[in-house]
């Protein structure tokens, strides 16, 4: 499942939906706002999306997972909107049989989106507001 | 021809506006629309870290546009 939400992220209701007899690992990945970031204390973070292309990013990226490493389900869900310190930005799930695979397939995941989905932050500091990138 | 821009982050900020349609002469390259945009609109896109999709794939400023592209003018990728 692919998801881009303004909503917050319930984890308990996505791993006990995930979880399978048959698969003996569930590898999960939660990104949150940190704070002070780079030196600056972060008081928000602005992420926004070009959504038809980070869904079809993200549906590529989840083909690829489940081909090499044989991941039985995968999840993804990325909040957009203006988030603060603590809050989840992205949860991953990957569930596989094995834990190799499952904390692997995850990672690559976690590493792909972050290079090539058009998903963008701006980050609101005591000092300055910037975009990533700037 | 006429392609339709579509701005974010950055580029959507410095610009005021979140998409535009623009008519351009058949053959021109997603960097001379790049030009076009600065010169329009009084802003040099060029000095901004922009990378570029078109009908939401990635590509390189001398890609040819095609009547009905949609342009996404993007910031460097950075979610999680």
């Amino acid at each position: 499942m692919i998801r881009i939400q303004t909503e917050d992220i319930s984890l308990d209701e996505h791993v006990q939906r995930m979880k399978r007899d048959d698969c003996g690992a569930l590898a999960l990945f939660v990104g949150t706002v940190k704070n002070p970031a780079y030196g600056a204390a972060v008081s928000a973070l602005e992420l926004e999306a070009y959504e038809d292309m980070a869904y079809r990013e993200l549906t590529a990226i989840e083909h690829e997972a489940r081909e090499q490493w044989g991941l039985a389900d995968v999840l993804v869900i990325h909040r957009v909107g203006l988030l603060r310190p603590g809050d989840r930005i992205v949860v991953i799930i990957a569930v596989a049989e094995e834990r190799s695979a499952a904390c692997d397939g995850m990672r690559y995941i976690l590493e792909e989106l972050k290079r090539r989905v058009p998903l963008f932050k701006k980050e609101h500091t005591d000092a300055s507001s910037y975009w990533h990138g700037e | 021809m006429r392609v339709t821009v579509r701005f974010f982050a950055g580029a959507r900020e410095r610009l005021g506006l979140s998409a535009e349609d623009i008519d351009l002469p058949f053959g021109a390259t997603v960097g001379e629309l790049i030009l076009h945009l600065s010169r329009a609109h009084g802003t040099d896109l060029t000095a901004l870290p922009l990378s570029y999709a078109v009908n939401g794939a990635y590509v390189k400023e001398n890609t040819i546009l095609k009547d009905g592209d949609e342009v996404g003018v993007l910031y460097p990728a950075s979610g999680g």
